[in-house]
């Protein structure tokens, strides 16, 4: 009797850390259009926690971002010419000036054209 | 004699103007035609090692720019390099790239004998130059740009191979047998100068 529920439990945990070990392994990438967004904010607003040498606030981090729409690419948007938001698709019937707010994950700060930049973007009304 | 200097004073002021308004005119003018750019360029970068997993990341939202002398510049904020394996993604975040603390890789060049009026719709080899900036390390690198232009957008692509090694990147011996020692990375721009 002891060896068969010694033999049952070993089992037991085998299967429990070859479980857990394979989820660890081949964990999902984080679904950003399904987190809360830790901070909400305007175009200048984000540009200014780079600023103020605050990034690690907001990198790395679900945003969402508002402001008029000044730039539009084929997987891209550009907010108040100061965040520019990429999407993993491509993106239709946005026009210029329109009212937007995106939600999606920082990256950084982009020097060359002094823009903060968002990836993995989806729209929230 | 009276009245001439008058005159000569109005000839010089007009001569003056003229210059003025035709310096204004190719500054404006060059300014137009100077940069060619794009926030959406694209990086590749191959790792892997054959019959282990592949290592590869794309990244597209990377900016450059290209002015008509041939300097040439490239951001890549280095969270926006996508891993098909999230803990890979991860990995490479945390402790290779350390991206918290390096968040940025650059690139800061030329491209020699440049001339954008010698572009066209078949593509040409151009030699760049320049340094390459990540994880807090300088590289200088020397490879082929290949440059084409139709309809005022110059499509310029390169590859080359980088050393993790040069830039301090180190990779634990219980995989440095999955990572190739020579990480070969692909670049495709689409450079506008609406951007």
């Amino acid at each position: 009797m002891s060896k068969k529920l010694k033999f049952v439990v070993l089992f037991f945990f085998l299967f429990s850390g070859t479980y857990f070990l394979y989820n660890y392994l081949y964990q999902n990438h984080r679904n950003i259009q399904l987190e809360k967004a830790e901070v909400i904010v305007s175009a200048e607003g984000l540009i200014d926690f780079f600023k103020k040498n605050e990034s690690e606030k907001v990198l790395n981090k679900t945003l969402e971002v508002k402001g008029l729409i000044t730039e539009i690419g084929s997987k891209s948007l550009t907010i108040d010419h100061k965040v520019q938001c990429s999407f993993n698709f491509e993106i239709k019937d946005f026009k210029i000036d329109q009212k937007i707010t995106v939600k999606g994950r920082c990256i950084g700060f982009d020097e060359l054209f002094e823009i903060a930049k968002i990836d993995q973007s989806s729209i929230i009304k | 004699m009276g009245v001439r200097r008058p005159f000569r004073k109005l000839k010089t002021m007009k001569k003056n103007i003229f210059f003025l308004l035709l310096f204004i005119f190719t500054i404006s003018f060059n300014y137009a035609q100077e940069r060619f750019a794009t926030k959406s360029g694209m990086i590749n970068f191959e790792a892997s090692v054959p019959s282990f997993e592949e290592v590869k990341a794309t990244h597209n939202s990377v900016s450059a720019i290209l002015k008509s002398n041939g300097d040439f510049a490239s951001l890549a904020l280095v969270r926006g390099f996508r891993f098909k394996v999230a803990l890979m993604e991860e990995h490479f975040n945390e402790s290779y790239i350390e991206s918290s603390k390096y968040p940025k890789a650059t690139f800061s060049g030329k491209i020699k004998d440049f001339n954008s009026s010698e572009l066209s719709g078949v593509q040409k080899d151009y030699v760049l130059l320049g340094t390459v900036s990540m994880h807090g390390k300088e590289k200088k690198i020397e490879t082929t740009v290949n440059l084409k232009e139709i309809e005022n957008i110059i499509y310029l692509t390169t590859s080359f191979t980088l050393r993790p090694e040069d830039f301090n990147i180190e990779i634990p011996s219980i995989v440095s047998n999955k990572i190739a020692e020579e990480i070969n990375i692909s670049t495709y721009f689409e450079l506008r100068t609406n951007f």
